[in-house]
C-alpha cells in the first residue's frame, strides 16, 4: 500500500540526478522533446546508477564519474552527436576561445550547453549569452541567473561543457539496447571510471561498500543522506521506466513480447529495490541526515541495503537476459 | 660622416626614450630601422630563414616589453643584440621551430637556472602558458605581416600592443619589474633578490602572486579580444533562449 501511495505522490518531472535533469532539459530544445524525464533517466542509465565513496559515503559520490565520457554516451543513447570540452586549468587563450565558440554556436542553434558547477557543483545549462555585458545566462537546480564570462573561466578548474549537435534517427531497438548495455556495464562494475577507479565503487559492489561503511559506523550523515536521496529517487525512476516499457512495447512480434515480459519481470525486482531505498530515505532525511552512527539505525540500514541489493541482483540478471536477447534484433518494425 | 653618425645616434636615443615612455610610433620606427640588422644577427645563429624570422618577431616583442629596464638609451643596439642572441640560442636549444610548445620550465632547466623552490609542476605549467601566449601573439602578428601590405605596421599592430600592455598592466610597478626580470630578463631568483634588495623567498612569493594576476589578466584580454572579433564579424551580440525546465 505504501508503495502505491509513494508512486502516486511521486513527481516524475523532478529528479535528484542533476545530470539527467540537465540532459532532459537540453533535449527539450531538440526534435526529441517527446522524451520524458523517466525516458531520459532510463535510457541514459542514470536511474540505475550507484556511485559510492567507500570511506564515508561522501556527498560528492553521485557526480564523481568521468562526465565527458558518460554524458556523451548518454546523449548517444538518446540519439545525438555531441561535442565536449574538458580542458583543465591553466587554460590557454585559444582553448578559452574555442569553449566560448562551442557554447555560443550551440545557443545559436537553439540548444543550451550542458555544464557543471555553474552555481552549485551539479549539472546545469547555459541557455544564453550577452556579448555586450559579457554574461552567460544559466540555470541549475539551485537557481537561474547570470555569470560573467571571466568568472565562468576563472572560477573553475575545468571548463566542462557538452553540447548537442546532430540528432540521429535511432530505432527504439537501438536505444533500448544501448541503454541496457550501459546499465549492465555499470551494475557489474565494468564501466570505465578513469581517475575515479579505486576511489569510488560502482554498481552492485557499491552496496557492499555501503554496508561495510555502515558496519564500521563511518558514514558521514550529510553524504549518507544525500546519496540515499539520489539513489532512492533513481531506483523509483528505474522501476517506473521498466513499467513504461511494458506498456509501450506493443506485443505484436517476438521482440515486442520479450521486451514486455522481461521488462515486467525486472520492474518487479526494481520496485522492491526502490521500496527498500524509500524506507532508507525516511531514516536519513536530506539535508539534516539523521543518525547513521546509532547502532540500531545502522543495523536497520544494513538490512535495507541487503534487501535492496538482493532485489537488484535479480533485476540485473533479468536485464542481462534482455540485453542478450536484444543483441539479435535490429529493426524498428517487424510484422510477423 | 662623423657628425651624421652623431645625429643618427641622437635621433635613435630620442626614439628609445619615447618608446620607453610607451610611444608605439617611436618603437615602430626603431623596428623599421633595425629589422634587417636583427634578421641578419638571428640568421647567423639560426641558419634557417623561418627560425630567424621567428626569433626576430620574438626579440622585438621582448624588447618592447623590456624597454623600461634599459638604463642607458644609447645602449639600445647592443642591448637588442643581446636579446636576439638569447632568443636565438634559446630556440636552438629547444630544438628549432618545432619545439616551440615546450614549457618555460624546460628553458629554465636548460639554461642552468634552478627551478627548485617552486611548488612543483603546476607552476611550470603556468609559465609555459605565459610563454605560449607570447608565441601566439608573435605568430598571429607574423601572419598579419605576411598578408598585410606593410609588414612593419602589421607586426606592431595596435591590438597586439594593447594585449601586451594590458597583460602586465595588472601588476604593481615592483611586481612588474621583478616579473620582467625573471621572465624576459631570464634572471635567476637569487640575482633578482640581490638586484631588488630583497630575499629569495620574497621573490618567489611575488612571482607566484604576479603569475596568478597575469594569468587572470591574460584570460580577460582573451575574452575581450574574442568578443570584439565577434562584433567585428557582425555576429549576434545577445542570444538568450527560453528558460530551461530544470
Amino acid at each position: 500500500m505504501s508503495e502505491i501511495s509513494s508512486l502516486l505522490q511521486k513527481d516524475w518531472t523532478k529528479t535528484k540526478t542533476s545530470a539527467a535533469a540537465a540532459i532532459h532539459a537540453a533535449v527539450a530544445y531538440t526534435d526529441k522533446k517527446h522524451y520524458s524525464l523517466v525516458d531520459v533517466m532510463g535510457f541514459t542509465g542514470h536511474a540505475f546508477r550507484i556511485n559510492i565513496d567507500p570511506d564515508h559515503i561522501d556527498v560528492a559520490g553521485p557526480t564523481m564519474f568521468p562526465g565527458g565520457f558518460l554524458i556523451r554516451r548518454n546523449l548517444c543513447n538518446l540519439g545525438f552527436i555531441s561535442s565536449l570540452s574538458d580542458t583543465e586549468k591553466p587554460y590557454s587563450p585559444d582553448k578559452v576561445e574555442k569553449v566560448f565558440a562551442m557554447i555560443q554556436q550551440s545557443i545559436d542553434r537553439g540548444r543550451p550547453a550542458i555544464c557543471f558547477d555553474l552555481f552549485i557543483p551539479e549539472f546545469g545549462l547555459i541557455h544564453g549569452y550577452d556579448d555586450e555585458q559579457h554574461l552567460f545566462h544559466a540555470k541549475d537546480v539551485s537557481k537561474e541567473g547570470t555569470l560573467s564570462y571571466s568568472d565562468f573561466v576563472e572560477k573553475r578548474d575545468m571548463l566542462w561543457v557538452t553540447t548537442i549537435s546532430e540528432s540521429l534517427p535511432h530505432s527504439k531497438y537501438e536505444t533500448l539496447r544501448m541503454a541496457l548495455d550501459m546499465i549492465v556495464e555499470h551494475a557489474r562494475g565494468r564501466e570505465w571510471q578513469h581517475v575515479f577507479e579505486g576511489k569510488y565503487v560502482i554498481g552492485l559492489a557499491g552496496y557492499d561498500a555501503w554496508i561495510n561503511c555502515m558496519q564500521l559506523r563511518k558514514a558521514d550523515p550529510f553524504g549518507n543522506a544525500y546519496n540515499t536521496a539520489v539513489i532512492s529517487d533513481a531506483r523509483e525512476f528505474a522501476a517506473q521506466f521498466l513499467r513504461e516499457l511494458v506498456v509501450r512495447w506493443n506485443g505484436e512480434n517476438v521482440v515486442e513480447r520479450t521486451v514486455r515480459r522481461l521488462a515486467a519481470e525486472a520492474a518487479a525486482h526494481y520496485a522492491k529495490t526502490a521500496a527498500a531505498w524509500v524506507e532508507m530515505r525516511e531514516l536519513f532525511p536530506f539535508p539534516n541526515g539523521g543518525h547513521p552512527e546509532e547502532p540500531a539505525v545502522a543495523d536497520r540500514t544494513i538490512a535495507l541495503l541487503q534487501a535492496a541489493k538482493e532485489a537488484e541482483v535479480h533485476g540485473v540478471q533479468v536485464l542481462e537476459q534482455l540485453l542478450d536477447f536484444m543483441k539479435g534484433y535490429w529493426s524498428e518494425t517487424w510484422i510477423n | 660622416m662623423l657628425s651624421m653618425n652623431l645625429d643618427r645616434q641622437e635621433i635613435e636615443r630620442e626614439l628609445v626614450e619615447r618608446a620607453r615612455s610607451g610611444d608605439e610610433e617611436a618603437f615602430s620606427e626603431l623596428v623599421r630601422t633595425h629589422r634587417a640588422k636583427v634578421y641578419g644577427w638571428a640568421n647567423t645563429i639560426a641558419r634557417d630563414a623561418f627560425l630567424a624570422e621567428d626569433i626576430v618577431q620574438d626579440a622585438f616583442i621582448r624588447a618592447f616589453l623590456h624597454l623600461g629596464t634599459l638604463s642607458d638609451a644609447s645602449r639600445f643596439v647592443p642591448w637588442l643584440q643581446t636579446i636576439v642572441r638569447n632568443q636565438a640560442y634559446m630556440k636552438l636549444r629547444r630544438g628549432g621551430p618545432f619545439a616551440k610548445e615546450l614549457p618555460f620550465a624546460g628553458i629554465n632547466s636548460d639554461s642552468g637556472y634552478s627551478t627548485a623552490g617552486y611548488d612543483g609542476d603546476h607552476d611550470a605549467m603556468d609559465w609555459g602558458n605565459i610563454d605560449r601566449i607570447l608565441f601566439r601573439m608573435s605568430h598571429s602578428a607574423a601572419e598579419e605581416a605576411q598578408h598585410g601590405n606593410d609588414p612593419v605596421k602589421g607586426m606592431l599592430r595596435k591590438e597586439l600592443m594593447e594585449q601586451l600592455h594590458s597583460l602586465l598592466h595588472c601588476l604593481s610597478k615592483r611586481e612588474r619589474q621583478i616579473f620582467e626580470a625573471h621572465f624576459f630578463g631570464e634572471l635567476p631568483p637569487e640575482e633578482i633578490a640581490q638586484l631588488f634588495d630583497t630575499t629569495r623567498a620574497n621573490v618567489y612569493n611575488l612571482l607566484s602572486r604576479s603569475r596568478t594576476k597575469v594569468q587572470k589578466e591574460r584570460i580577460r584580454v582573451t575574452i575581450r579580444q574574442y568578443v570584439r572579433q565577434r562584433a567585428e564579424m557582425g555576429q549576434r551580440r545577445v542570444h538568450i533562449l527560453q528558460s530551461p525546465q530544470i
